[in-house]
């Protein structure tokens, strides 16, 4: 069930409906519990009818694959209870330690089985075939969770928290769990920290507090980000990514430039819909993007780009490993690790963690300029002019690695690898030397021209200011209107969003 | 150690849009504010409704490019076949002109099936090809199937499953859904009928908000050249008939099926049973505005060795011309192994025999009547 889909609205409109019907905070949060979980379970039972009727035969093996995966949330949840309960109780260092190690080792086992098994797996197989030593290793057959990643790390969060003493343990198990699981953030985020979201769920949440204005402009940008502009420019990309080496440089560019803005749209669109539709339920998400690409260099970037992540990932993996308290060498030690890490969390394959690195060592390459460029100060307001463009480039280059998959036939067989494909791409963008001669229409420039001025007048609330004086009864109007539109431009065959494949 | 963040709000959204302090306004402001759900809807349907008008006919695989030609050549044209594979990949238009011409029955007909096209599809594509015709029908041959509210799974969220659910149909399976006793049974609501009118729904919904319909532009994008009508779905001698994109004779578990079910067919006909009541309505009115447009509704049961074919009721209130092919004893040289692709299909040389026993029966009966 996507924020897309008109099942959604059904949904939503019962869950407000009654949610906000109910007069107890304790009943609320149930509520939006069983929400929640339905939600969820919708991604993994198919037609729930058969599934009822297959689970009361008995019938196992009739059911979808994965049917079974909401259990894992419940018992990332049961354990993180546990856990913060037995730190909580804990008198040595010692114990809140193993208490802690607990958690990470189950919460960080589970995702590493279900996402990083095969991968390592692969590759070590592919060692021992290139050392020709005979072995029985086999990919097992596993299907990957919705959202693991997400609700992993924000499970893990609570639990850290508790340990470092920022957080009380929460003898409320209702609390806790409605953390985890609730809807809006659970299967793509944004990753919200335990200390930000569960004081919100100690109090009853008050109607009119929420602005159902700022929710409805907020739900409806994302809406037309992810169902409008991601999925139309999807096209472009897949047509390219599909096929290279036919293409020419122009459409090389056009393609790199697009997926910027499918990548971006998608993930930021979906965090839009997902932090309204719980400002609707009374209750704030974490703000994920910031007008990324008007970034002024890498390290800007990681501050704009996928927030929640890079923070989370700065505070319980970065700064744990010694931050930049020890010597140049050291800092850039953690800072790789970090980023390496977190290229991986993206994805279990090589081309995520060459994506990381690189973006690390980026990172590296800033920190050493910014040294220089201390020292010299003229040479800072010359590359000042340029440092939009420059890393809105580098950004692109390392998209390409992202999204480098491998090429295959009609019956599946892999026609070029991601390195190939990775390759010829880089090629052509920055060399721009492509063998092929393809062309994508030259309506693709003033869409991307379009669209540049778009996220430009956004990221300088150039509406904000109108958009406060316009009456409630003209802003519905004009949603409505832009929503009619919009419907329009949705694809009818739906795409998933990018970033559930994580 | 921690502060409730009830009334802590973000000073902007990062979408750049600021939000509003809702906390002091006075009750007008706070009842215009609530103006901004029924404006929106309002808004949202006028939109919706503006922007079907303006726009062409959604583009549907097979089915969309019959509809357009017809709608240009519609009549040029004036028997019409309407049904599913069982139609499509059987009956061939241009030996069913030559044949009706040898006879003395010249007619121009066309082929507007399509795969899996049951009701009430059907009467959504007969009702749009009907509305651009000035000129007089002669037989509209209908394949004789019951209003079904479970859908296909395969085909949800595509474009071919959205396009005919307007107000009409959905109706239709919204009796087929819930109106129990004209649907012959015995509860009203049953729990999958109605997750499958969920769906219908949905489709409803999809097809009035035009969902899809302006992606066109986007998939301009992708080419410089400009998209020409090919009318690669009508066929080569474009007339609707296109053969079953399948191996063209039987093996392995087809075969077997099929040897089986036909011994039955042979010991016991397919069991005849009549249309719902909400079926029925239905076929009347399909019926009625064929009848309109000067023409003959023919209900058609093809080939095949299932286990029952419907019939019209008595009590309905148009009247067709049935003919039945269901029975291999009457039409053997229809279930020869050799013109089959499984137990409801025939293959090319099959189509061209069927072809020639529907003019052939349809020569008896016109010469008979009066």
């Amino acid at each position: 069930m996507l924020f897309v889909e008109f099942r959604f609205l059904v949904f939503f409109l019962i869950v407000v409906a009654v949610y906000w019907t109910l007069r107890s905070n304790t009943w609320r949060k149930a509520w939006l519990l069983l929400a929640s979980h339905f939600f969820y379970a919708c991604f993994f039972v198919g037609d729930p009818l058969a599934f009822v009727a297959n689970v009361r035969a008995g019938a196992w093996d009739k059911l979808p694959t994965g049917w079974w995966f909401p259990s894992l949330l419940w018992c990332s949840t049961v354990v993180d209870y546990a856990v913060g309960l037995g730190i909580d109780r804990s008198q040595t260092r010692t114990a809140r330690r193993a208490w802690l190690l607990a958690s990470l080792t189950m919460n960080l086992g589970v995702l590493g089985f279900f996402k990083y098994f095969n991968f390592f797996l692969g590759n070590a197989a592919a060692f021992f075939d290139w050392l020709q030593v005979p072995h029985a290793l086999r990919p097992l057959d596993i299907f990957l969770p919705y959202g693991i990643s997400f609700y992993t790390f924000q499970s893990l969060s609570y639990s850290i928290e508790v340990y470092r003493g920022a957080l009380p343990a929460q003898k409320n198990f209702l609390n806790l769990s409605f953390f985890i699981a609730f809807f809006p953030q659970l299967v793509a985020g944004p990753i919200v920290r335990a200390m930000k979201f569960l004081p919100q769920t100690f109090e009853k949440r008050v109607w009119s507090n929420v602005d159902v204005r700022a929710c409805a402009t907020l739900f409806f940008i994302g809406f037309v980000k992810k169902a409008c502009i991601s999925d139309s420019v999807a096209r472009v990309v897949d047509a390219y990514f599909a096929a290279p080496s036919e293409y020419d440089a122009y459409s090389a560019w056009v393609a790199v430039v697009l997926y910027a803005v499918q990548i971006y749209c998608d993930f930021s669109g979906y965090t839009d819909m997902a932090i309204a539709t719980a400002r609707l339920l009374g209750y704030e998400l974490t703000q994920n993007f910031n007008s990324p690409y008007f970034s002024t260099d890498v390290t800007d970037f990681w501050r704009r780009w996928h927030m929640s992540l890079s923070s989370w990932l700065r505070d319980y993996l970065y700064i744990p490993l010694g931050g930049n308290r020890g010597s140049t060498t050291f800092t850039y030690r953690n800072l790789m690790l970090t980023m390496l890490l977190g290229g991986l969390w993206h994805g279990a394959a090589w081309n995520f963690v060459a994506w990381g690195g690189f973006h690390g060592l980026a990172l590296i390459v800033h920190r050493e300029w910014q040294r220089f460029a201390d020292k010299i100060g003229w040479v800072r307001g010359v590359v000042a002019w340029c440092a939009v463009p420059l890393t809105f480039y580098w950004v692109c280059i390392m998209w390409i690695l992202f999204r480098a998959q491998p090429v295959r036939d009609s019956s599946g067989q892999v026609v070029a690898g991601s390195v190939t494909v990775a390759r010829t791409v880089l090629e052509s963008f920055v060399l721009l030397r492509s063998p092929g001669h393809r062309s994508f229409s030259i309506t693709c420039v003033w869409v991307l021209v379009g669209l540049a001025v778009a996220h430009w007048i956004s990221s300088r609330q150039v509406l904000a200011k109108l958009w406060r004086q316009i009456p409630d009864w003209v802003l519905g109007t004009l949603l409505g209107l832009g929503t009619a539109l919009a419907l329009a431009f949705v694809r009818v065959d739906y795409r998933q969003f990018i970033y559930f494949q994580f | 150690m921690f502060t409730a963040h009830a009334k802590q709000r973000h000073g902007s959204l990062h979408a750049g849009v600021a939000v509003s302090d809702r906390q002091s306004r006075p009750q007008s402001q706070r009842f215009r504010a609530r103006l901004v759900v029924p404006c929106f809807f309002v808004a949202a349907t006028l939109g919706c409704w503006a922007i079907g008008l303006a726009l062409p006919f959604r583009e549907v695989p097979v089915v969309g490019q019959k509809i357009d030609f017809l709608l240009e050549h519609g009549d040029q044209f004036d028997t019409l076949f309407l049904g599913s594979s069982r139609v499509q990949h059987q009956i061939l238009p241009d030996v069913f002109d030559r044949l009706m011409a040898d006879a003395g029955q010249p007619t121009r007909s066309f082929n507007l099936a399509a795969d899996s096209m049951r009701p009430p599809e059907d009467s959504f594509v007969l009702e749009r090809v009907l509305q651009a015709r000035t000129k007089p029908l002669r037989w509209v041959f209908l394949e004789s199937n019951t209003l079904r509210v479970r859908a296909d799974p395969g085909v949800r969220g595509t474009r071919r499953a959205i396009y005919w659910h307007d107000s009409k149909r959905l109706y239709w399976l919204f009796r087929d859904a819930f109106d129990a006793a004209r649907s012959g049974r015995t509860q009203w609501f049953d729990n999958r009928r109605a997750v499958d009118f969920f769906e219908h729904a949905e489709a409803w919904f999809d097809n009035a908000t035009n969902l899809g319909r302006l992606t066109a532009f986007a998939d301009g994008l992708e080419t410089n050249a400009a998209a020409l009508p090919s009318w690669n779905d009508l066929g080569s001698q474009r007339d609707g008939f296109v053969p079953a994109a399948r191996p063209q004779t039987m093996s392995g578990k087809d075969l077997a099926d099929y040897r089986r079910q036909l011994a039955e067919r042979r010991q016991k006909p397919a069991l005849l049973l009549h249309f719902d009541v909400n079926t029925q309505a239905m076929f009347d009115e399909e019926a009625a505005s064929i009848v309109r447009a000067g023409g003959q509704p023919v209900l058609l049961i093809p080939p095949t060795t299932t286990t029952s074919r419907y019939y019209p009721r008595a009590d309905g209130k148009q009247r067709f011309l049935v003919l039945d092919f269901s029975s291999p004893v009457e039409y053997p040289e229809l279930f020869v192994e050799e013109y089959r692709l499984d137990t409801t299909h025939l293959n090319t040389r099959g189509a061209e025999a069927f072809t020639a026993v529907l003019v052939r029966r349809l020569l008896e009966i016109a010469h008979r009547s009066p």
